[in-house]
């Protein structure tokens, strides 16, 4: 009996599929009317400039990318918040930390990985669209560069904040992730700002004229190589693990 | 089975739905749930079900508390709500992507009770009918074959055939080793497969006994305008009056709505009369 309640890859699949089953309408509908918004903005592009921009047409699908993956995010846990719906998927057997790993996998590494592929597909039909029809130079776009792959890591890092705020609010959870990421950003400026005031309030800028070396080094290497260890590291973890215990803690 | 220990409940701080409540629930019994409404049957269930978790104390299935939501726990629990919305999907993909998660799940019982139940499988669970739904969903409960299973108003919605239906279906369903409490405040639609009676009342369970024991104590039965002596409970019906008396030699079919109306009245009597 013990067995049953450890985890389970075959109830994690399990779990992922009836997600995408639920899902797969809206989701492709999503992904359908980006892909046109898309294919019809390069077109006019081609049509407009005289070449395939593949460069700007690439930060478009990326932008559409991190809003999409951020909605489909903020809508993770929408059968769990209407209490009709959720009390199925609380009482359904399988442990927190499966139903938790299911919809962030789904919403984070598979999403980004099928969205950046499919951007590869869109753009590589309408490269070919666009030579046909304006005459323009083929450009085909490979999202496994090492710019693409750090975008799909920054995707699934502030993921986990929409992901939180899927399971935290329990309506209009991506305008009111948005807002409270825009209102805590704001109060760290603010007290960021303070206490490097504080600190070099008599300095006008940091540079190795005004500063001891060693605080030089400490605010150009060190203090950015922490802020990225804190961002690539403890970021996605510390949201997952807030959301995990605020799963468990779920009621009808 | 189940049990529940010292149970704290409410839904604000300051108000508390059940207070220190103590059950036992043994397998191979159907328990009918019955209250007037607001009196916390679907709490109770909710709790029972580790939908809900206890301010304090706790309610264990198999020695196992139902709050941790262990899938060895919930493996073991199906819940047929009253209100509830289901997916836009088929039978037929709603079998496949939940009847997995339950290991004692049978495909041909669900069809042989989607049969009874004269439910086809040809469309999305959103095209049938709120009966249908339900229905659907009590084939899916019982094809699970969970050791507790929690039912919530089932009858609610039904029509006559399918009251019918629903009787007779949990009639053969039932299994030495399943417990099943259904809520409701329908008493005469389950009055031919219960055999126990739980009376909630304000949070509190103020009457649990067997069906067995109630039909030896007491009588339920018409009797005369102006009879008094040895009543327990009467009611003014057409023709008469509707009296709980003490068991003199006399068995007669238990009637529910006379004892839940009776016990609501006044419990003191009715169990003093069954405990005598």
């Amino acid at each position: 009996m013990e067995k049953i309640n450890q985890f389970s890859i075959q109830r994690l699949f399990l779990l992922m599929k009836r997600h995408s089953v639920m899902n797969a309408k809206t989701w492709l509908i999503g992904l359908g009317a980006l892909s046109g918004i898309l294919i019809i903005i390069a077109l006019i592009q081609s049509y407009s400039n005289g070449f395939f921009d593949l460069e700007s047409l690439v930060t478009i699908g990326t932008i559409f990318i991190f809003i999409g993956g951020f909605i489909v995010t903020s809508a993770a846990y929408n059968e769990l918040h209407t209490p009709a719906r959720g009390q199925f998927y609380l009482i359904l057997p399988a442990n927190t930390l499966e139903k938790l790993l299911s919809n962030w996998l789904l919403s984070s590494a598979v999403f980004v990985v099928v969205a950046f592929v499919l951007l590869s597909v869109v753009l590589g039909i309408t490269t070919l669209l666009s030579s046909w029809v304006f005459n323009t130079d083929t450009a085909f776009f490979n999202p496994f560069t090492h710019d693409n792959l750090e975008n799909m890591g920054v995707y699934v890092v502030v993921q986990s904040i929409f992901f939180l705020g899927a399971l935290y609010f329990r309506k209009n959870n991506f305008i009111k992730t948005l807002l409270s990421v825009f209102v805590v950003m704001f109060g760290l400026s603010i007290i960021l700002g303070f206490l490097g005031w504080v600190i070099l309030g008599e300095f006008n800028h940091i540079s190795d004229e005004n500063l001891p070396e060693s605080n030089f080094v400490f605010f150009t290497e060190t203090l950015p190589q922490i802020a990225r260890i804190i961002f690539w590291w403890l970021t996605a973890p510390f949201f997952l693990l807030v959301s995990y215990f605020k799963l468990k803690e779920r009621e009808v | 089975m189940i049990k529940i220990e010292n149970l704290n409940f409410g839904y604000k701080k300051n108000q508390k739905l059940f207070r220190e409540l103590n059950l036992e629930l043994q397998p191979g019994n159907i328990y009918g749930l019955f209250g007037m409404n607001g009196a916390g049957k679907t709490t109770l269930l909710k709790l029972m079900s580790g939908m809900l978790f206890p301010k304090s104390g706790d309610c264990h299935i198999f020695n196992r508390n139902v709050a941790s939501r262990l899938p060895e726990v919930l493996a073991n629990i199906y819940v047929i709500p009253e209100e509830f919305v289901l997916p836009p999907v088929t039978i037929k993909t709603f079998v496949e992507l939940n009847a997995p998660f339950y290991p004692r799940f049978d495909i041909t019982l669900l069809d042989k009770y989607l049969r009874e139940f004269e439910i086809s499988n040809d469309k999305k669970l959103t095209a049938y009918s709120y009966g249908q739904k339900k229905k659907f969903l009590i084939a899916f409960g019982l094809a699970t074959q969970t050791n507790v299973l929690l039912m919530d108003e089932p009858t609610n919605g039904l029509d006559i055939p399918s009251k019918s239906q629903f009787r007779r279906i949990m009639a053969a369903a039932s299994t030495e080793d399943q417990c099943i409490i259904i809520s409701t405040h329908q008493v005469r639609d389950l009055a031919s497969i219960i055999d126990h009676v739980i009376i909630l009342e304000n949070g509190k369970i103020i009457f649990k006994e067997s069906l067995m024991d109630i039909s030896t104590k007491l009588t339920f039965g018409k009797v005369k305008e102006d009879t008094t002596s040895g009543i327990l409970y009467a009611e003014e019906v057409l023709g008469g009056k509707a009296a709980i008396r003490k068991n003199t030699g006399q068995d007669t079919a238990v009637d529910l709505e006379l004892l839940f109306n009776g016990v609501i009245k006044n419990s003191e009597i009715i169990n003093n009369a069954i405990k005598s």
